[in-house]
Formats: structure tokens, sequence, C-alpha cells
């Protein structure tokens, strides 16, 4: 304690104070801090300004009153408001009314309260008296309008841009399930989480970030069901930041990760509304970001992304244990071809050997090369197909996979084998439904492939151990990343590798720690009523008239 | 106060402490057991298990007297700093030189049975860096790792066993309790000796969770240690006859070259290396955090982590410098009984008759402060 | 010989560079003289029996400090 009192800043902390007092707003304080000024021509001026006569906004003066004594300004950006709207609810009233009624006619000393309260019809309108809070509004699509006289302005939402309707997700393909998916505005995608879940307990909490983008961000939750400590750290998470801007979650993602170093995703993202409703009812917290489809669902552990949301949907008992096996081929399977044909061609049954022996003739490099040859191949190729224009993507998928693998075999660089390997390794790689998780994968692939090559199999079991101990020592917001497995909660396995019917799953996961376990009632198994139903009274006859019945009993069950 | 943050679970517990026991005894005590006992060697199993109950009740007074101290924590506030700190330097030394014969242990394994070639030097430095990395993440950390990876070795290597059941012959069990005494007795403290590589425990103790599961711990870690050890030694006598088996170094690793599923399944038995690799890993990991921290408590550091890369480099230069070559590995096994017996058994004692003199001496005070405690805890 | 000494001695470094500043930023001096000692004698050691110099076998003096107890167990040797 007291060496900290003798030196009372860090150099680090020192860095800061000087970073600190170069970071500035773009606009200088003093601008933004000033109040609305009576004067109509000095506001529609700083307006200009402000916006250096940039193209894109519009100032429009005008007169109105009974004898046009009154002098208005509307300014708002083109692009950003629906026109339409405006001219109907906000221009129309007052071009074309002079009066409200008998008792109240437009006078420059009352016109600003006649027009906020009788004239303006539109639902949602906003009085400002400061320019920075006006001028964020106008930019957020709202329309400034001064009148003559009055320190206030009004700002009428009449937001309304060119938007991408709702379509089926691009990302996260599936056979059985809604098919919407998130669009590129904030409202848009949080009434689509609303129609899913008809709670007023659910919150949409926002924030905005970013000096120069000003983006919003919603934190979403349900009230009563999440664990309160996490909203509070994930919102202060986003307060902390302080950067120029979010153009994607992915920003933001990068920001309130809790390892910085670590090729493992820590938060699920997805395009899908009824996904974000899914995890809002386990009691998760779900990020939404204007400007973008992608949402970010906290807090998250690896299993997850070893879901899809189609399991929940379509029961398949198989998939989850083909996709635990998919994790394991794509990770190892090359690196074990390289281990078993370098060091331990014992250890290949005969037959296989000798195949593989002869496949291997005449290759030149040995096989680590080999193998890196191949999978930077298949990578080249993969990343290629998701930059290139669809249609020659496609193409370039077929090109790469028959004619590449099927030259470079026949001219002796590499073996048939190998094809295979990564042919298969491909393959299983897409069985991961979370793309970065996949893609993280498939990066580890390479630092195993090499130990492989220089220490055979001991290489490939200490690969995998570190890589198991980084997982271990992740944690996304707090909850161990490996969570159910381990630290072991052997209850939740039954969501883990397989999916256990509806009816089993009564409690919510207990990472997140929801203050309502609870899920759902217990003991709802279904199962075959003991008298079939409208048969009751039958019951007695039955014996007699086995034959006869067999026919009506099929019809009725 | 302690310098370790985190907390484990009792499976945790219970499982780091059995795979710290049982990683180096797999790969040679079936061997040297049946030189000393043949096929009498499941008697010493009993006893040096008997034994390892008793010692582990040490132990877990111990740790349940001092419930949020380590061992070199309270035997500096039993002994006094500075003898204390003696006996905290001890205690990391012992470790210290124990993880490096466990590590050449295990490279010499990997050396002779997967790749002939390599230089020992190299499997050296891979497992010292692999488990510097698990040190330096935390106790926590590879206390979960090891909580997926032991049972899963377990359950492979049972699998092992019961794959290989059609193929012995339990006739080489026949003349029983042939061996002399004093031959049991050797290969009883063979084994005693590895048990009492779980003093380790006394290190992480008050990193536990629910402190008052001591004795559970010490338990289940005797249970599943005799299941597995019975169940390994029974199996390579059964297979092989006890004579074969003194011939083996590694018979373990034999008995799953014997395996053979539905005849095509062949040539599994380089997952018993992994599953060695595993094992040995995690224990060299347990060690060497034991070490590391047993030091920094003893010197009065704040952190442990700094130690750990430069350890890392003495660790596996102690792996290369303790052995001159493979016979001394075999004789060290004659010093381990009276190695640890009298380093680790001594210090666990001495701690446990101090203790008991102070609480008789200062009677209900110290009574009155294990309540208080428990209450806190 | 010589790549294993350049090995050794940039790992030391490497280390060094790693740790020291984090401890100095800390404030930690205890720490870093700990830190050091043991990095110098890793360091030491390592070169030591790179260079083959005659480190004496620390288990050679365990066998004849416990051969004593060791014979209680094994008379016959």
């Amino acid at each position: 304690m007291l060496r900290k009192v003798r030196k009372p800043l860090k150099p680090s902390e020192l860095k800061m104070r000087k970073i600190n007092a170069r970071l500035q707003e773009l606009q200088p304080k003093e601008v933004l801090e000033q109040p609305i000024s009576p004067d109509l021509d000095y506001n529609v001026k700083l307006m200009k300004e402000l916006f250096g006569n940039s193209s894109d906004l519009v100032v429009r003066e005008f007169h109105f009153g009974s004898d046009k004594e009154i002098r208005v300004a509307l300014i708002f950006i083109d692009g950003l408001v629906d026109k339409i709207s405006l001219s109907e609810a906000v221009l129309k009233p007052l071009l074309y009314r002079t009066i409200v009624d008998e008792e109240r006619k437009l006078l420059p000393g009352n016109a600003f309260e006649l027009i906020r309260d009788w004239l303006i019809t539109f639902a949602s309108t906003k009085e400002v008296d400061k320019m920075g809070d006006l001028l964020d509004l106008v930019l957020a699509g709202f329309a400034a309008f001064f009148v003559d006289g009055f320190e206030y302005a009004l700002a009428p939402e009449v937001k309304g841009w060119k938007d991408r309707s709702i379509e089926e997700p691009k990302t996260e393909s599936f056979v059985r399930g809604p098919r919407d998916g998130f669009t590129e505005t904030l409202r848009t995608n949080t009434a689509l989480i609303r129609r899913r879940i008809r709670t007023p307990r659910l919150r949409f909490d926002i924030y905005q970030v970013g000096r120069v983008t000003k983006t919003d961000i919603c934190v979403a939750y349900i009230d009563g069901l999440v664990n309160p400590a996490t909203v509070d750290e994930v919102k202060r998470r986003i307060e902390s930041i302080d950067t120029d801007s979010i153009l994607e979650s992915g920003y933001l993602e990068d920001f309130i990760k809790d390892n910085a170093w670590t090729p493992f995703t820590l938060l699920d993202r997805t395009e899908r509304p009824d996904k974000v409703a899914a995890a809002l009812i386990e009691g998760r917290v779900a990020i939404l970001v204007d400007t973008t489809p992608f949402a970010l669902i906290v807090p998250a552990v690896f299993t997850e992304f070893l879901q899809s949301t189609e399991d929940y949907y379509e029961w398949s008992e198989s998939a989850r244990s083909l996709r635990w096996l998919a994790i394991l081929i794509t990770l190892t399977f090359p690196s074990l071809y390289v281990a078993l044909t370098t060091f331990h061609q014992e250890m290949i049954p005969v037959g296989l050997a000798l195949s593989m022996a002869a496949g291997r003739e005449g290759v030149p490099f040995p096989a680590v090369i080999e193998a890196l040859i191949m999978e930077v191949t298949f990578d080249l190729l993969r990343e290629a197909g998701t930059r290139m224009p669809r249609s020659v993507g496609q193409t370039l998928g077929v090109v790469g996979a028959i004619v590449l693998g099927q030259a470079a075999v026949m001219a002796g660089i590499v073996s048939p084998f190998i094809v295979i390997v990564v042919a298969l390794t491909a393959v299983t790689s897409f069985l991961i439904p979370n793309y970065s998780a996949s893609l993280t994968i498939r990066l580890l692939r390479y630092p195993i492939l090499i130990l492989a090559g220089m220490f055979g199999l001991v290489g490939v079991f200490l690969g995998l151990m570190a890589i198991l101990l980084h997982m271990a020592s992740l944690r996304s917001f707090g909850v161990p990343y490996l969570y159910p497995i381990t630290p072991a909660v052997p209850a939740e396995w039954k969501d883990v590798f397989y999916r256990a019917p509806w009816w089993k799953m009564d409690l919510r996961p207990l990472l997140l720690r929801s203050p309502n376990r609870r899920r759902q009632a217990p003991g709802q198994r279904p199962e075959p009523p003991p008298v079939r139903p409208g048969r009751e009274t039958e019951a007695v006859i039955e014996d007699g008239c086995q034959k006869n019945c067999a026919g009506g009993n099929r019809g009725s069950g | 106060m302690g310098i370790e943050q985190g907390k484990i679970s009792r499976r945790q517990a219970v499982f780091l402490v059995t795979n710290t026991i049982l990683a180096t005894m797999v790969l040679y005590v079936p061997s040297l057991l049946a030189q000393e006992t043949g096929q009498d060697a499941w008697v010493t199993v009993v006893l040096a298990g008997a034994g390892g109950v008793l010692y582990g009740a040490i132990v877990v007074f111990l740790g349940a007297r001092y419930p949020d101290k380590n061992l070199v924590e309270y035997s500096m506030e039993l002994l006094g700093p500075w003898a204390g700190r003696a006996v905290g330097m001890i205690f990391g030394l012992f470790f210290l030189y124990l993880n490096g014969a466990v590590i050449r242990e295990f490279s010499e394994l990997l050396v002779s049975l997967v790749m002939p070639e390599t230089p020992l030097v190299v499997f050296d430095t891979l497992i010292v860096s692999l488990a510097a990395y698990g040190v330096y993440l935390g106790l926590e950390v590879f206390a979960r790792v090891n909580e997926i990876l032991f049972p899963t070795a377990l359950f492979i290597s049972m699998g092992f066993i019961a794959l290989a059941i059609p193929e012995m012959e339990f006739y080489h069990f026949k003349p029983a309790l042939v061996h002399s005494l004093p031959a049991l007795l050797r290969g009883s403290a063979l084994l005693f000796s590895f048990y009492l590589e779980g003093t380790a425990l006394l290190m992480f103790y008050p990193a536990l969770r629910r402190p008052e599961e001591g004795r559970a711990i010490s338990y289940q870690v005797g249970f599943l240690l005799a299941i597995a050890l019975l169940a390994d030694i029974l199996g390579v006598i059964a297979l092989f006859g006890p004579e074969e088996t003194a011939r083996l170094i590694f018979p373990t690793f034999e008995l799953a070259k014997t395996v053979h599923l539905g005849g095509f399944v062949e040539r599994i038995e380089s997952l018993i290396i992994g599953i060695w690799i595993t094992m040995g890993g995690l224990k060299v990991m347990v060690f060497y955090y034991v070490s590391v921290l047993a030091f920094a408590e003893s010197w009065g550091l704040r952190d442990y982590r700094l130690l750990v890369l430069p350890m890392g480099i003495i660790l596996a230069s102690l792996a290369v410098l303790e052995f001159a070559d493979t016979n001394q590995i075999r004789s060290f096994f004659r010093y381990m009984p009276a190695f640890t017996v009298t380093v680790l058994g001594g210090i666990t004692a001495f701690l446990y008759l101090i203790t008991l003199i102070r609480a008789k001496r200062t009677g209900g005070k110290t009574d009155k402060d294990d309540k208080n405690k428990k209450k806190a805890s | 010989m010589f790549w294993n000494l350049l090995l050794v001695i940039l790992l030391g470094v490497g280390i060094a560079l790693y740790e020291v500043p984090k401890l100095l930023n800390r404030q930690m001096r205890r720490e870093l003289i700990a830190f050091s000692g043991v990095l110098l004698l890793a360091v030491a050691l390592a070169v030591a029996l790179i260079l083959r110099l005659p480190v004496p076998n620390p288990t050679r003096g365990l066998e004849i400090l416990l051969g004593p107890l060791t014979r209680l167990l094994y008379p016959a040797s």
C-alpha cells in the first residue's frame, strides 16, 4: 500500500492521460452545447455550416399563418426520412391551415405551442433545446423544425429509408424452422424478436457507441429470467468502449470478449430471430447492433457451436454425435495421416500400408509438406469461393476440387490418399454449424499438422492437449468455455452429446445462473391414453366383437 | 489468503490426485511388482492400499485443520517463518526433483516405444513446455482438463483389459501366497511410495470448494486406485504369467498389443501411448504446480506464475541430468520408498505431531478457532 | 552444440522479456529478484549441460544418502 502512495501514477496511466487529452470529439464541444437561438436565420446558418453544404441536407424555409408572418424552417436529411409522411403529417397541416379554431389563432407569439400541440399530427415528436441533441436526431432520421422567435425546435420522427426486406438468413442453412432473418434496421430486428416473446419483461436497452458513427446498440434480455449480474456486465463492457466507429457486431465482439488473444469465438452470433428468442428465454443476453443483421448472444460456450437451431425443431439423435466426430476428424485426420505415414508405418494395417506406400511412390515431398500443400490449396479455394461472385464461385469449386486434385495426383505431386483426407476434412469442417467455430477448428489443424510432421503421434497428442488446456482457460462473460463438459455437469449432457426431447429438458442451463431455473412443468412425457379416446363406454363390448371393431378402431385411432 | 485464487470441485480433486498417483505407477510398477512378488502381486495392492488410506487420513486431517491454508503456509505458522520456509523449500525441491524423474521416465518411454531415433531432450522439452503452459494457466484449468481426460483414459484402459480377457489364463495365479513376507513388504513399500505422492493434495487443499469433503476425497482416491491397479496387475499377470511380466519393461503396453477387435481393428496400442502421454502430462503439471507454488509461498512472493517459465528450464535440465542411463531409472525405484517416506512422510508426520501437541497444549482455544473457521468457510 | 547454446540463451532472454515488464509495471521488487535468480540458475544449468561440464548427478547423492534405509528393504544388495 505504502509504495502506491509514493508513486501514484504508473507509466501506463500517464500514457492514458496523454492520449485522452488528444482524443477529442470531431465537432468542437462549444457548438454542440449551444442552446438553440431564437433567431431562425442563425440556426439555419449554423446547421448549414455544420454540414458544410452537404448535398443531402435539405433546408426548406417558409412562412405561414394567416398573414404569412410566422417564419419556420424545416431541415432534414434526404434519404433518411420518409418524404410522404413528412409532407402529409407535417407540411400539409401547416401550409393549408392558418388557424386551429376560433379561439386559437396562429400568431408569432404562440406559434410554437400551437404547432406542437395541434398541427403536427405525427405520432412521436421530440422537443429539443440544444443544438447538439438536435443534430443527433437529424442524423438519425428525424426532421428539425425551427420556428422563428423560439428557443426550441421540434423533431418529428419521420424516419424512413430504403431497407432490405426480411429474407431467409444466408449463413445458417436449415430444412425446418422459421425462414425470417434479421435485416440491417434495428427496429425491424427488435420487432422480429418481440413478435416471438409476448411479455412486457422483454427489455431492449439502447446505447450509442462510436464517436463518429454513433451506432445504436441494443441490449436485449428478459427481466426475471436473466441473471442481472450478466446484464450489468454486458452493459459495463459496452459503456466502456471508446472508439470512433462500430460498423458491424464484429467490432463490438472484439471489444467485449473475455480473452483478447484466442482463435475461438467467445460470443455466439446469428442472423436468426428464433435463435435469439430461444437464447433470451434460456436467460442469456442478446446484443443487436444497428446496420447489421448479425446479433451477438452472450454468454456462449463451446458446445453451443455444435448446436443448430434446427436440432430443436427436427429431432435427430445422431446429428450431435456426428458433429463431435466431425470436429475430431477435421482436427486430426491430416495430422494422423502425416504421423502414421512418416513415423509409424507399422501401425497401419498391412494391406492398407501397402497400397498407401504404392500411392506415395514417386511423390517428391515428405508427407507433411504434401499435406500442407493440399490443405493450403483447399483453404485458398474456399476463401476464393466465398469472395467470388456467386455464379463464378460454384464453377471454381468444381474446378478446384476435381480438376486440381485429379491433376495433382496424376502429376505425381501428391498421393491419392491425401486428396481423400483433405476432401474428407473439407466436408466434415462444414458440419460445424457455427461459421466462426468451423474456421477456428480449420485453423487449428495447421499447428497440429506441423507437430505431427515433427514429432509424430506424440506431437498430435500434445497438440490436442494444449488446445484443450487453452479452451479450458477461456471464459465467456465469466462462464467457463467448456462448460457442461468441464466443470462437469452430467445432468446437462443431454443437450450436448445428443438432444433430449423437450419434455426432458425441464431446467434452464445452470451456467446462466438464471433466477428462474425451471423451464416447464416436470413429467410431461407423452403417453398413449389408457383407454382409446371415444371408446370409454364400449370397452366392455370390445372383447365380444374384436373382429368387427378392428376396422372401426383403425379409423378412429 | 493464498496465492491461488481458483477453486476446484471435489470430483476434480479426486481425479487430479488419482491421476497423479496412477500415471507413473502403471508404467513400471506391474513389471517391478512381478519381479518381487510374482503372482501374489495383488496382496501388495491390498497392503499398500490399506497403508494409503491410513496415510490419507493424516493428510486429510492436516488439510481440514487448516482449510484456508496450504502446507507451506501453515508450516510457516506452526514452525515460525524460517523453519517453515525451510520445510517449504524441501517440499518444493522434492517435487521438482521427482518431477524431473517423471519427465525422464515418460521421455524414455516415448523414445523406446514410439520414436527410437529422436533424441530424448526433444520429448523432455515438449512435455515441459506443455506442462508449463498448463501451470501458467492455473490450477483451475488443468484440473478441468484432467476432469475430462482422466475418466476417458481410465475408461479406455479398462476397455483394453476387458478386451484381453479372452486370452487370459487364470492358472497363472495358482500357487497363491508362496512369496515371502519381506518380498511382499518390498512390493508394498514400492506401491506405498507412489501413494505418498498424493501429499501434493495439501498444496491445493485450500482451493477446494468444500474443504470439509477431504475424507471423501481420500476414500474415493483409494478406491479408484485400488480398482485400476488390481485390474492392471491381475490382467497383465493373467495374460503373460509372472515370469514373463517381470521380464517385460512395459507389460501394460504389451497387453494392449494383444488386443484385436473383430479381426480388422489391430494395433490400437498407440491409443495407450496417447493415454499415457495425457496422464503423464497432467501428472507433470501437478508436480510442477506444487513445486512452483511451494517456492513462491516460502519466498513470500505474491504470484507463482513468474517462476513457471524459468523453472521449466531447470525442470527440463534436471530430467536429463538426473539419470545417467535407463538402468539408473530402474534402480532408482529401489530408493524411491526410502526417499518418499523420509521426505513426504516425514514432513506430514512432523506437521501432524506438532499440530496435535499444539492442540493439546492450548486445549480449548484451538478447538474454538477451528469452529470459527468452519463457520467462516 | 552452438545452436543449442544459442537456443537456450535466446529462450532465457525471451522469458525475461516476457516477464520483466509485467513485474516492473506491477512494482514487484521481491518477485523480480526471485525471478532473476531462478532464471540465471536455470540458464546456467542448461548451459553447463550443453557444454558437458561436470555437473554432479543428484541421484548419485540420493543413492548414497538413502543407502542405509534402502538396505533395510533390500538386504541382498
